[in-house]
């Protein structure tokens, strides 16, 4: 019995040996790559910074290439508190400010206005636009039009939309919503197609 | 500048780990040893103290492809972060001595 459970350790012993034979170059293959990945979730002005950061980090480190591995996932856990900062906010609205063409003054905005900012993003050439504005007497409101854009308003004094070039007060406390109705698809709005694109702003590229 | 939030202790940690010689510039991975702190928490970390000015990030001057790894990012901690983690460790201080009669 001793001697079947000395053979079944040293079989134990062996394959484990195996494994981390095989897993030690996938694990440093990994690495750099789970980094990168994580560096593409930021945005721009931070993502070169961590990704050299983090790709010198993995090649100073020591002992097993597991770890690095660990290391790696732990950058990529990062981002997810990284996101949430402020200055990393304002970065990631910037970028998207930058890719709908809209110059943002106030960096430190509010989700509002963000979410607003990645409306207008979303709208193509050709699109109707339809507001949905539901004021806070409880009435709801349906503006449309051809063209919407933003004014660089300033915090607290709530964001100035305006469709076909007309103002169109929305304050933060009110509900609003935005509707593309692409010309394409007979007037059929592309909600999924927006969710899509929601996911991953930014479009970044090698990411 | 205006710093309203309250210090974690992970923060102070980090923080600490420059005390030994403020003028000493640290990598990420050597704050990362000093305190045991996962990169998860680590880089959050870094980034709020620099988004307060508490720490200072400048690269490495090395020639990447000579050196054949990437820049480190050094930080390094100033003045503000000294007088921060001064006061953080008054307030501990004085709380311990409320807590523990006899503790001069």
């Amino acid at each position: 019995m001793t001697a079947l459970l000395g053979g079944l350790g040293v079989l134990g012993l062996g394959l484990v040996a195996l494994v981390s034979l095989e897993v030690a170059p996938l694990c440093a293959w990994l690495a750099p790559r789970i980094a990168r990945r994580a560096a593409c979730r930021l945005p721009s002005k931070h993502r070169e910074i961590r990704e050299e950061e983090w790709l010198a980090m993995l090649a100073t480190m020591d002992g097993l290439k597991v770890i690095r591995m660990f290391t790696a996932c732990g950058f990529y856990v990062s981002t997810f508190a990284l996101l949430k900062m402020p200055s990393v906010r304002a970065a990631q609205e910037a970028d998207r400010a930058a890719a709908a063409g809209v110059d943002v003054r106030n960096r430190f905005a509010q989700s509002f206005r963000l979410f607003l900012l990645t409306s207008v993003k979303n709208a193509e050439a050709g699109d109707q636009i339809k507001l949905s504005i539901e004021r806070s007497d409880g009435s709801v409101e349906e503006i449309t039009g051809d063209s919407i854009s933003l004014s660089p308003g300033a915090l607290g004094e709530g964001d100035k939309v305006f469709l076909d070039g007309q103002p169109v007060k929305v304050d933060p406390n009110e509900t609003f919503g935005i509707q593309f109705m692409s010309a394409q698809q007979d007037g059929q709005p592309r909600r999924r197609r927006r969710a899509k694109r929601a996911r991953r702003p930014g479009g970044i590229e090698g990411c | 500048m205006g710093r309203s939030r309250k210090m974690s202790r992970t923060t102070l940690e980090v923080l600490g780990a420059f005390m030994d010689d403020p003028q000493q510039e640290r990598h990420g991975y050597e704050l990362m040893k000093a305190t045991e702190i996962k990169a998860g928490s680590m880089y959050p970390i870094l980034q709020r103290l620099e988004d307060d000015g508490m720490v200072e990030a400048s690269w490495e001057d090395i020639d990447p492809a000579a050196e054949g790894r990437p820049r480190r990012r050094y930080y390094r901690v100033t003045g503000l972060g000294q007088a921060v983690f001064a006061q953080e460790i008054k307030v501990m201080s004085s709380r311990l001595r409320g807590l523990i009669p006899g503790i001069a």
